[in-house]
Parts: C-alpha cells; sequence; structure tokens
C-alpha cells in the first residue's frame, strides 16, 4: 500500500474576521515555507531572515487582513520571481455559482506598442454588431480611458513584458462583464477615425474548470478546427484537465492533416502534468519537455507517448501573454525538436508552483522548483524565443488576417511538402 | 506454593535477560523475525491471498483529498486507484510482469528499469516474509530518534536499486518509517514515508495512517477499512487501453 503513493508526488477553509493569531500564522506559514522550501537555498541573494526582521514588526501592527495580505504580497515579491503570490480569501467561494464575469463583448484586447490593440472580434458578438473590427485601437472603456490604465500598470516597475501581461488583463477584465449589460467603447478604426459604440455584453462561449483542490474553477476556452489549408487548429485558454480529453479527441481527428497548430497565445499556464500528456500524442519517445529542479530532486515533465501519435509537422503559437505551462509545452518541444514555435517572445514566468491556503483564507502560490527546458536553457525571466518570430500588426488585423498564424500555416505547408519529396 | 514464589521470583530475572539480550545484541535477523512476528507472524500472514485497502488521501498543500483503494494478490500483483476531485481517476497496476500507471493528464504508460523493479518488489504479496531475498545486503546501523521513538536503523540494498532505510519501532518492532530515493522518467525525489496507527484485521496488522514527504509535497493516507481474500480476478490487474 504505502509503495503506491508515488503517482501523487508526481502530481484548509477559513471565513470571516479571522483573529490576529491567524494572521501572525499565516505570516509564519509564507516565511517559513520558503525558508526551508525555496528551490533556491541562496534565495537569489535575498536575505531572508532579514526579511523576517523587516515585516515581523509591520506584521504584528496589522489590523486588518487586506494589510496582512498586501505585506505578504511585498514580502515574497522580495524575491522577484513568477509565481510567488497572495490570493484573495474572495476567490476561494466553496460555490462560486455563475461567474458574473462569464459575459463579454466580444472582443480580444492586447496591450502592444504603449496601445490596446483589439486582436479578435467574435462573429456576431455585440462588438461585431457595433462595427468594431480587429486592428482597431480600444481609447476607452465606460469611464476609463486605456491610458489611464496603462499609466497605472507602469507605476508598477515590473519588466516591461510582465506589463504587458497585466495591462492585457485589466483591459480584458474591464471589457468583460455580466451579459445582458453594456459598456461603451471609444476606440479609433482602421481610417483613424475616433468612434464610439455602446457595446452589449452576451454569454461568453467557453465554460468554467472544475476546481482542483486549491485552484479555483477558471474560465476556459477550447476551440479546434481545420483551416482552409487542411492543417489542424488547437487552441485552449489554459492547461486544464477539464479540456484533456477534447484536446486528445482533436489531435486523433487530424491523423490526415498536414500539421497541426497549438496555439496557446494568451494561455497563462495551468496544470503542468498536461505538457507532457499532449506531447505524448505527437511524440514517439519517452522524453521530457524539461526538468524542475526543487532543493533537492528534481521533476521532470515527461513526456510518454500514447498509441497511434500524430507524426506531421507541429507549430506552437506563443505571445506575451503565454505563460508558464504554456512556456514548458513550447519550450520543451522545441528544444526536442518537435515542434517550431512561431510568434513572439513568451512572458517568461515558468515556475512550477502550488497553492496552498493560509489561515486567514487567503492562498499562498509558491514557486518549488526552478524550470529548464531539455537543453537547459532557462525560461523563467528570459520566455521561449521562437524559432520564426512574428508580430501581430495592425494592418494584417486589419486586412482580417493573422500574421502569425499565416506564418504557422506558411512553415507547416513548407515542411509538409519537404516530407513529401522525401519519400519516394 | 513455593514453586509459585519462584516463578514470580524468577520473572523479572527473565524479563531482565531478555530485554538484555535484546538490547545486547539485535541482529537484521532478529529485527526482521521480531517484525514479522509484530505483523501478526508467518503463518497469518500466510492465510491470506489477497489484501484490499480503502481510505482517503489529503495533499494538505494542495487542498486536494479524495477516495483511495488498493487490492493486492499473492504472489506479486497490486492495483491502487484514486478519485482526485477536479482530476479524475489515477490508477497504477502490475500483473506480475507489466507494471502500469495511468492518469487523465499524461495518459497511459509502462514502467521499464529501476522504477519497474521498485513496483515488482513492493508488489510481492509476502513481502514482509522475504525481505532478505529480495533485498540481499541488510546492515543494522545504529538507533535513531523517529518522532520520539527509538528506533533500529537498516540499510536495505536490492539488486537492482539504491539503498532504502528502514526505522523499526524499538518498543513494537513494527516499521514506521522509510526512506528511498525514487528515479525514474518522472524525475529523482527523496521520498520519506511514515507509519502510523497500526491495527489488526485477521491476525495481520497494516497501518491506517500513512504520511509522505516529498520536497515540499505532502501525502497523508487514512485507511478505513482492510479485508483478506476477497476474489480478485487476474485481469484486475492488467494494463487497461489507452484513452
Amino acid at each position: 500500500m504505502t509503495r503506491l503513493l508515488a503517482p501523487l508526488l508526481a502530481v484548509a477553509l477559513a471565513a470571516g474576521q479571522p483573529a490576529p493569531d491567524a494572521r501572525q500564522r499565516s505570516f509564519d506559514i509564507v516565511w517559513k515555507t520558503i525558508k526551508e522550501h525555496h528551490f533556491d537555498p541562496t534565495f537569489g541573494g535575498v536575505d531572508w531572515d532579514g526579511v523576517r526582521t523587516r515585516y515581523a514588526p509591520k506584521v504584528a501592527a496589522a489590523t486588518t487582513d487586506r494589510q496582512l495580505h498586501q505585506l505578504l504580497q511585498d514580502m515574497v515579491g522580495e524575491l522577484k520571481l513568477s509565481h510567488f503570490g497572495i490570493i484573495a480569501p474572495e476567490s476561494f467561494l466553496e460555490d462560486p455559482g455563475p461567474d458574473p464575469s462569464l459575459g463579454g463583448a466580444g472582443i480580444e484586447v492586447r496591450s502592444s506598442n504603449g496601445e490596446a490593440l483589439i486582436t479578435k472580434v467574435e462573429p456576431g458578438s455585440g462588438a461585431a454588431q457595433a462595427g468594431v473590427r480587429a486592428g482597431f485601437i480600444l481609447r476607452q472603456v465606460g469611464a476609463t480611458p486605456v491610458s489611464e490604465i496603462l499609466a497605472r500598470v507602469a507605476k508598477t516597475g515590473r519588466p516591461e513584458i510582465r506589463q504587458r501581461l497585466l495591462a492585457t488583463r485589466i483591459l480584458q477584465n474591464t471589457v468583460d462583464g455580466p451579459p445582458g449589460t453594456s459598456v461603451k467603447l471609444i476606440f479609433v478604426d482602421g481610417q483613424g477615425t475616433a468612434r464610439e459604440a455602446d457595446v452589449k455584453r452576451s454569454p461568453k462561449k467557453g465554460e468554467m474548470s472544475a476546481r482542483m483542490g486549491n485552484m479555483p474553477p477558471q474560465y476556459t476556452e477550447f476551440e479546434s478546427k481545420r483551416l482552409e489549408s487542411g492543417v489542424g487548429y488547437v487552441r485552449f485558454s489554459l492547461f486544464v484537465i477539464s479540456l484533456m480529453d477534447r484536446v486528445r479527441q482533436a489531435i486523433r481527428s487530424m491523423s490526415d492533416a498536414p500539421g497541426i497548430i497549438f496555439d496557446v497565445r494568451g494561455n497563462p499556464g495551468g496544470v503542468v502534468g498536461m505538457t507532457g500528456g499532449i506531447a505524448g500524442l505527437i511524440e514517439t519517445r519517452e522524453t521530457s519537455l524539461g526538468s524542475m529542479q526543487m532543493r533537492t530532486g528534481h521533476i521532470n515533465a515527461a513526456v510518454f507517448p500514447q498509441p497511434n501519435p500524430y507524426l506531421g509537422p507541429v507549430v506552437v503559437l506563443v505571445d506575451a501573454a503565454s505563460a508558464s505551462s504554456s512556456e514548458i509545452f513550447a519550450a520543451g518541444l522545441q528544444a526536442i525538436g518537435r515542434a517550431t514555435v512561431v510568434g513572439e517572445r513568451s512572458q517568461g514566468a515558468a515556475l512550477p508552483s502550488v497553492l496552498q491556503r493560509l489561515p486567514t483564507g487567503a492562498g499562498f502560490q509558491y514557486a518549488i522548483a526552478d524550470f529548464k527546458a531539455p537543453n537547459n536553457v532557462m525560461i523563467e525571466g528570459q520566455g521561449v524565443i521562437p524559432d520564426i518570430e512574428v508580430k501581430l500588426d495592425r494592418a494584417s488585423l486589419l486586412a482580417g488576417r493573422d500574421a502569425q498564424l499565416d506564418a504557422a500555416v506558411a512553415h507547416i505547408q513548407k515542411a509538409a511538402q519537404k516530407n513529401k519529396e522525401k519519400k519516394p | 506454593m513455593r514453586r509459585r514464589w519462584m516463578i514470580i521470583a524468577a520473572l523479572p530475572l527473565v524479563v531482565m535477560t531478555a530485554i538484555a539480550q535484546t538490547e545486547k545484541a539485535p541482529t537484521v535477523d532478529s529485527i526482521l523475525d521480531a517484525y514479522v512476528k509484530a505483523m501478526g507472524g508467518k503463518a497469518a500472514i500466510e492465510k491470506a491471498t489477497t489484501q484490499q485497502g480503502k481510505g482517503t488521501f489529503e495533499m494538505p498543500t494542495m487542498g486536494m483529498k479524495g477516495s483511495m483503494e488498493t487490492i493486492t494478490k499473492a504472489p506479486d500483483k497490486s492495483l491502487m486507484k484514486m478519485d482526485i476531485p477536479g482530476f479524475g481517476a489515477v490508477q497504477e497496476g502490475f500483473d506480475g510482469t507489466v507494471a502500469w500507471s495511468q492518469n487523465p493528464a499524461q495518459g497511459m504508460r509502462e514502467k521499464s528499469g529501476p522504477e519497474l523493479a521498485m513496483t515488482k518488489r513492493g508488489a510481492q504479496f509476502f513481502r514482509h516474509l522475504r525481505l532478505k531475498e529480495l533485498y540481499p545486503t541488510i546492515e543494522l546501523k545504529g538507533v535513531e530518534t523517529v518522532d520520539g521513538k527509538e528506533a533500529y536503523l537498516l540499510i536495505a540494498t536490492p539488486p537492482d536499486g539504491g539503498p532504502e532505510k528502514w526505522y523499526f519501532d524499538k518498543q513494537t518492532s513494527l516499521l514506521i518509517r522509510f526512506e528511498l530515493e525514487m528515479e525514474g522518467p518522472m524525475g529523482k525525489m527523496q521520498i520519506v514515508t511514515d507509519m502510523q496507527d497500526y491495527r489488526e484485521t485477521d491476525g495481520i496488522k497494516a497501518p491506517w495512517l500513512i504520511k509522505q514527504q516529498a520536497g515540499p509535497m505532502q501525502v497523508s493516507i487514512k485507511i478505513e477499512e482492510v479485508k483478506h481474500n476477497v476474489p480478485a480476478d487476474d485481469a484486475l490487474f492488467k494494463k487497461p487501453s489507452a484513452p
């Protein structure tokens, strides 16, 4: 019986107003967990004992949980690494019910070159009906000017690529809202004219994932189709187990496709084990997408070949909002020579982490390991460098094209042609 | 009456001699023999041909809880199923030849090399009786303290794997901790397993609380039911087809 626990390793609830004791215990847990388990015993040069000395009096003086959580956020922020953070207790409601944000105006927006670029407009959505098109520049959402959001993000002092991700998320959250409500959008169209539209929000097409331990339900989208060229296209907005069956079925249905494109642009990550699981459907070798180095020992993003894998050319599309498991997936497949990465440099936030509940009810996310791709390349702070770098350009979007997707298709067609020529 | 007093008078001497003998020269053999006896004895152990355990598991740092079930069958078959809410069913099995593992993220895989050897050793139904055979090198390293209890430390090395540390409680003779390094395609990790709350079912003891630690990750298993000699068809342990 005792020997059978290993697979779990490959793999507290509080409400109301906790007492100050709960705040002190939360502080102790956060500090001690990092002290004892941080994968880098030097803490990246940060004097972690000194951090305790500095923060302990502030924690003792905190009179609300909110104050404590901000202090803890600042404390883990001293490590200057991704995947260390404090998540508000409200995110852990046991039965969140229908998510009010499961509605949207039907646009996807990205922070790009200091502007908010609309990269996608859902056909038939409120935005489409109001004449909004991909390639337009968003200037204002409701009463909030985009410039104000971008300025607020700039003040955080984060690296530019992290600012872009944060700005993208804030912009998207501001645009989205409960179905049936409306939002005023001010944007600049293809002719450079400023326009205004009252856009009705409608239900989003995706769904909420299942809660997995401390990982709360999250909005997910999945899309698979054949492009005009016959190339397979699979997009998923998050690495969550509830999507794994659909990913598997999509790949199986594309066995005759000249190539498959996995679109993880905007995908912030999720369950690391799923990266190797998908790779096992397109790979014949038992291998690994990289190694997660802990203080002692390491865990591999292992790939186990599944029956009848897809063997044609594969492209992974990434952008600055691709993070964590998306980066492990792209970097790993790139390093083992199984996929070509197309798009823009990714976020560089690829530390495997766990989410622990604190006595105050907040979540404490902390990285348990550093990640290196099979070619020993570190992804944290660097990002995945595409083999074919293509930026999303406004002109293509205005022409109804996705330059990154076009480049991916062109690459697959070229590779498929080469493969055909090789065969006698 | 005189005889009775003699017996009573002799008792402390016998007990003291026994303790003195045990403390004076414990050997690998005496520790392993005492362990088998503490587990219920060879005869009781050999009466069982299958063992089924049902319980729950918890990974406190990740907020995960779920149900689990194990079934083992003589001579060397094993199956473990776990149901993890939000993740799905995880299964591991060994049919006497093929060791396999399946989970919703990574699909199906077959184990090989040291990982297969470790699974095979673990699946031996009468492993308590065959420890010296399964681990040709076993050394007594002394006495250490485990959770406040004095325990004999044995280092056991199988022919096809790394050394394992076994800690046997000096008082109960039961195995209360083992440590080993797992290495395979999933990575390399030091695992410490604590076994507590031993209870007897059909004359055989088993730990009903098992805690495992690997780096920052913890798993705690609570057994709620143990049954022996439940019917278990060999087909149960065979590798299922991949999804």
